[in-house]
């Protein structure tokens, strides 16, 4: 008896197990929820109003525009199904597709014209609204003076200067009674139906259709958004047309997402859930993601960069931007080009990218960087012409150029400021620099760290002699680049004119065929690489901690993140 | 002496208040009787020589000063001299304290640091001491509407934001050429003694209504007098134990005040500077957080005994 | 005494003004603007935004609408966060800063005063030198590296709480003895000085000689006499702990209110500058005046109206 019922024992726990084995999938069904760090607390999660990275970074999740970047940076039908372009490239109609929003109400051409011109209302001040001056009109209409419910020209006296009166203390526009500027009228975006939108431009612009997917340019409902202009600090207001839909956010810490059963693309997306934080502090990020709490963080330690990149835990992913030292040309000895370019030879910028920097940063010998395509399918602007203007570590030429200025050896070369933004990866390129100027040169410089407030004060009001500076493209084209540069530009910043070069600018925005239009802005670059105003360093990469589990993860090189293709395997 | 003003009084009958007719004020002959300042201050020093904890923490002040002025001297390496092909290098013979990010000797570095460091740590120490007591002793000992005024002032200085006043403070010394540790000095001198002059104050209220207090104050001796020999001594364990916390805490402001851009700048770095810039890099170079962090540690235990001699040798009521 | 506390309450009232006044007018010397940024804004939209705001009015009638506003209670919108106000962000942050102040308070407090008073009763003991020894530590040891060792130990190394965060019981421990560490030594150092002090006078000679047990002469008659220092130090330090601390809210990713003080000011976000700072001013003169109370409570010798010397 007792024999049997150990018998049957066994049996049952034989059977059981291999039961049991059989039971369990042969592959365990992965859920489809990620946790990403965005560092920091969004300013807003209105599209109109967003500005930088992080809040594109939202918007772009549950936001659809009339094109959508796909993985390799190339724009894509979105909302809008198709489109048609006119020869002048300044004519698009735009043919949308059946998208909802996620309060249930169709997606209209109307939506967009709205949207586009709320953007540019001046009352609502939107920061990036000048994303929107390639639009006929849009800019006008931004500047434009509120007289009542009409908008107005600003008016100007014979010289051409706007004028201006007090009233108050303040200094207050003259509108120009006879320049009415009607938006329903005088701004190049109408729906000519609820499914057809017609937009006319400013002048040709190439990437328009990159444009369009930007977050400045999403559509917004209008029937919630007209009625309530605080929709979007309240999440249960937030209509949107995207991948994903925002369920919570709790400020300064977390924002959740789940997939939009309304968005037009579902089947295409896998994630049911995002969980965005913001966690500012890098190290922290860090444990968060080595304790499981975090799957993804848009930043990484540097110090922990290489160590994470070889075991697999970080990624580096190209970033359309550079890293340099710009020069006050209206300043001794700096006025003299020759200085300016033995400063530029005399550093070993591979030394920097590789011992200091360590994230898989390239030397920059040019100013435009890697990643932007040229005329041609395929093509890159920085390869298309000329890849570098310049010897990485010229030490010879830098030398003999500082004796034909006056200073050999760097005798009697004056002292002179480097200024920069406190960070320790700036301090660490100020200090390795300040040794290379010193050790090939024979030159000195005193480093001087600055507030953020302060520094951008110096910098605007040329009141520093050589800077730290980095720009990122905000469109992937050279032109956000070089045009930055013309006399007197916003971001010129160095003081620096050249009559060619702002004509070649000025050529380029007014050439439609593409050939001709690169071929300017290849002259422009070398103009500005010529006349060394800028002293490149590195082109610059984007790194982000990253689980081996998660697939097809997209960052495009304007550092925007999209999870409407991720999934976790 | 100050103690036995307190005993005579405490023991023998104290004076019916309303009987006794205060000595003028003028009168030099009757302060006499707080004691001769001679033996007061050779007491304290014989004192403060028996304290054994004292003495090493004496000495060790007296050799990290010898190391700051020394040390980068004799060094073979330069605390700027980079080496792009030994950054981070573990502590080994030739680096005793490893190498920087740009391959700097840290122990040249942390040497040179101190020289920063410990000028902030005591200049402010000593302002904090002469501000604050100052301050407060007056404000306590004044009372009413005095003190509710200087009290109100230290209350809207620790209102208004540190962070505007300091930024401000590097628009002003921009391009003045004055000594970038001057600068550090005038931004900590200005907000550092509010804690100091707040417990000091607390203190003297209550002190001040003690008897021994209340008797120099019907023999007649001076205020200023009854403050500072008689007050200010009986407080001086709070005195002491807040002035030497704050010399770590004033070490890690300037620090911070050299983020903002005030201060030497780089390379040159203090301790501070080289304990928060190593703490990012802490997971994989923990050395370069841990020798500026211990130099740190080594300067307040040293300050703190020798201030809990101090303050044996000079409190009146510990003495025999 | 009511005559004091009314003459009190208007002497705070005025510190809060000339808080605001102040830090209004410091603030706006400040090199560049809340629009400023390394891309710069094109003129006309940095005039259409300060128009929005009212930038562009004259300074002195910003200031006395700002003022206005403040006696209402309205702190206005947040220049940075658009869809945000200030009073929204303090209604946020504070709390969260405030919960985990009270606990960093509790245990600054409940550790500090008894390690003080141990070490007092152990004079010179190793249980003395011992308990200075860890409270030195505390301080020399600035917060920034307490807080990633802290993490480092107990999230990463024993698996015993989350490395960051906020929202669980657990993800409060390591933040708390971050903020409570320097307070932590500050007291302890605090409490065994005053209480070396106290028990050499004579009233506790005369307890002793009554034959009082030893606990009541701690408890009854020489706690009171120390808690004056220890009493000063908590005013400030409430009003500082419960405000929030940049720093750890920063490493352990909690949503207070303490990451304001300095990025609103990073930001030059005007309204939330002064809408943090004149917070934080009249927490800190009301727990100033508690603390005056108490000393009268603590010590009834010590006396705020003048006296009549005659």
């Amino acid at each position: 008896m007792r024999k049997a019922l150990s018998l049957v024992l066994i049996l049952v726990v034989v059977v059981s197990f291999f039961g049991g084995l059989s039971v369990v999938p042969s592959a365990k069904a992965v859920a489809q929820e990620v946790t990403y760090n965005l560092a920091t607390e969004p300013a807003t999660i209105d599209p109109a109003l967003s500005q930088g990275i992080p809040e594109a970074n939202i918007i772009l999740q549950v936001f659809d525009g009339l094109t959508r970047i796909d993985n390799k940076n190339m724009p894509q039908p979105a909302i809008a199904k198709s489109w048609t372009i006119s020869k002048d490239l300044k004519t698009y109609v735009f043919t949308l597709r059946d998208a909802y929003w996620t309060n249930g109400t169709p997606v209209t051409a109307y939506d967009f014209e709205y949207a586009w011109k709320r953007a540019l209302t001046p009352e609502l001040a939107a920061a990036y609204a000048y994303q929107l001056y390639y639009v006929y009109g849009g800019e006008a209409f931004n500047t434009s003076i509120k007289v009542g419910s009409k908008y107005y020209v600003q008016a100007v006296d014979a010289k051409g200067n706007p004028l201006t009166k007090k009233v108050g203390g303040k200094d207050v526009p003259v509108p120009d009674m006879a320049k009415e500027i009607d938006p329903s009228k005088n701004i190049g975006v109408r729906a000519l139906n609820a499914k057809t939108l017609k937009v006319y431009l400013q002048s040709p612009t190439v990437y328009f259709l990159n444009l369009t997917a930007f977050p400045t340019l999403m559509p917004v409902c209008k029937a919630v958004v007209s009625k309530n202009d605080k929709w979007a600090s309240d999440v249960t207001n937030f209509v949107t047309d995207g991948p994903f839909k925002v369920t919570q956010w709790s400020h300064n810490e977390k924002m959740v997402f789940v997939n939009n059963p309304t968005y037009w693309d579902k089947s295409k997306v896998k994630l049911t859930k995002i969980t965005y934080y913001m966690v500012e502090d890098e190290s922290t990020a860090l444990s968060m993601f080595q304790s499981g709490q975090l799957d993804a963080s848009a930043t990484v330690p540097i110090s922990e960069l290489p160590k994470l990149v070889a075991s697999g835990d970080a990624q580096i992913l190209p970033y359309l931007g550079t890293y340099y030292y710009m020069f006050n040309v209206t300043k001794k000895p700096f006025n003299d080009v020759r200085v300016r370019k033995a400063l530029t030879l005399a550093i070993n910028r591979k030394g920097i990218t590789q011992s200091i920097t360590q994230g898989g940063q390239v030397p920059a010998l040019a100013y435009v960087p890697y990643g932007i395509a040229d005329a041609l399918p395929g093509s890159d602007f920085r390869k298309a012409s000329q890849v570098s203007f310049y010897k990485d570590n010229d030490i010879a030429t830098a030398k003999a150029l500082l004796a034909q200025a006056g200073y050999p050896n760097g005798k009697g070369f004056p002292a002179f400021t480097l200024l920069y933004n406190t960070s320790q990866a700036h301090k660490s390129i100020a200090e390795a620099i300040q040794q290379m100027w010193k050790k090939n040169l024979g030159i000195t410089c005193t480093l001087k760290n600055e507030e953020w407030g302060v520094y951008l004060d110096d910098r605007t009001n040329l009141n520093y002699t050589v800077a730290r500076a980095g720009w990122i493209g905000d469109y992937m084209d050279p032109n956000t680049f070089l045009d930055m540069f013309v006399t007197n530009g916003g971001n010129n910043g160095t003081g620096w004119s050249n009559k060619s070069y702002d004509a070649l600018i000025a050529k380029a925005k007014a050439t439609t065929d593409p050939k001709a239009r690169m071929a300017t802005l290849h002259a422009a670059e070398k103009i500005l690489m010529t006349d060394m105003p800028i002293l490149p360093i590195y082109y610059y990469t984007n790194t982000v901690l990253l689980k081996k589990s998660i697939k097809n993860f997209y960052q495009s090189t304007l550092g925007f993140v999209d999870w409407k293709n991720a999934y976790m395997g | 002496m100050a103690a036995q003003t307190a005993w005579q009084f405490k023991e023998g009958v104290a004076p019916d208040a309303g009987s006794f007719v205060p000595a003028p004020k003028d009168s030099g002959e009757l302060q006499q009787i707080a004691g001769r300042s001679t033996t007061y201050w050779s007491d304290a020093i014989r004192r403060i020589r028996r304290n054994k904890l004292a003495v090493v923490g004496f000495w060790i002040i007296i050799a990290l000063f010898v190391v700051a002025i020394v040390g980068p001297m004799v060094s073979p390496y330069s605390y700027e001299d980079q080496d792009l092909d030994n950054t981070f290098q573990s502590p080994t013979l030739r680096h005793p304290f490893g190498t920087d990010q740009l391959g700097r000797d840290q122990m040249t570095r942390v040497m040179y640091g101190s020289r920063i460091s410990l000028a902030v740590g005591i200049v402010c120490a000593a302002l904090n001491f002469l501000i604050g007591v100052t301050y407060g002793g007056i404000s306590a000992y004044f009372g009413g509407r005095v003190d509710d005024i200087m009290m109100r002032i230290v209350d809207i200085l620790y209102g208004i934001p540190t962070l505007i006043i300091v930024i401000l403070l590097t628009v002003l010394f921009k391009d003045k050429g004055v000594n970038p540790l001057v600068n550090v000095f005038i931004a900590i001198g200005l907000t550092y003694w509010l804690p100091m002059a707040r417990i000091v104050r607390g203190e003297i209220l209550s002190l001040k209504e003690r008897e021994f207090a209340l008797a120099a104050k019907t023999i007649g001796a001076p205020n200023n007098r009854i403050l500072f020999r008689h007050l200010i001594p009986n407080a001086m364990g709070p005195i002491i134990v807040t002035v030497t916390l704050e010399i770590p805490a004033a070490i890690f402001t300037e620090a911070f005040l050299s983020y903002i851009g005030l201060g030497v700048s780089a390379p040159v770095a203090s301790w501070g500077v080289l304990a928060s810039d190593g703490t990012e890099a802490i997971r994989s170079f923990p050395y370069l957080v841990l020798f500026p962090a211990l130099a740190i540690s080594l300067t307040m235990f040293a300050f703190n005994f020798l201030g809990d001699g101090l303050r044996d040798a000079l409190d009146p009521r510990l003495r025999q | 005494m009511l005559k004091f506390i009314l003459q009190r309450v208007l002497s705070m009232i005025l510190v809060v003004l000339i808080v605001a006044s102040a830090t209004f007018f410091m603030m706006r010397l400040l090199p560049s603007g809340p629009f400023s940024r390394e891309k710069k804004l094109p003129a006309q939209i940095i005039k259409n935004l300060e128009a929005r705001y009212h930038l562009d009015d004259p300074l002195w009638k910003q200031y006395v609408d700002y003022m206005k506003n403040l006696l209402r209670g309205d702190l206005g919108p947040s220049f940075k966060y658009t869809d945000r106000t200030v009073n929204n962000i303090i209604n946020d942050g504070f709390p969260v800063s405030a919960a985990l102040g009270v606990v960093a308070v509790i245990l600054a407090v409940g550790i500090g005063i008894p390690l003080g008073i141990w070490g007092a009763l152990k004079q010179n003991g190793w249980q003395d030198n011992l308990v200075m020894f860890v409270a030195l530590l505390g301080v020399s040891v600035p917060n920034f590296i307490m807080a990633v060792l802290l993490m480092f130990i107990f999230a990463l190394g024993l698996h015993l709480v989350p490395a960051a965060g906020w929202g669980s019981i657990k993800q409060i421990i390591l933040p708390a003895f971050t903020l409570a560490g320097y307070p932590i030594a500050f007291l302890a150092r605090l409490v065994r000085s005053s209480m070396l002090e106290v028990l050499r006078q004579e009233y506790i000679t005369t307890a002793r000689a009554k034959g009082l047990s030893e606990r009541l002469v701690i408890f009854r008659h020489a706690l009171r006499n120390i808690l004056i220092p220890v009493v000063t130090v908590l005013g400030p330090l409430i009003a500082a702990v419960f405000t929030g601390s940049f720093v750890v809210e920063k490493i352990f990713a909690i949503p207070g209110l303490g990451r304001y003080y300095v990025t609103s000011i990073n930001d030059r976000d005007y309204t939330t500058i002064l809408g943090v700072t004149i917070f934080y001013s009249a927490l800190l003169v009301f727990l100033n005046f508690m603390v005056d109370l108490t000393y009268a409570w603590l010590d009834p010798r010590i006396r705020y109206v003048e006296r009549k010397v005659s």
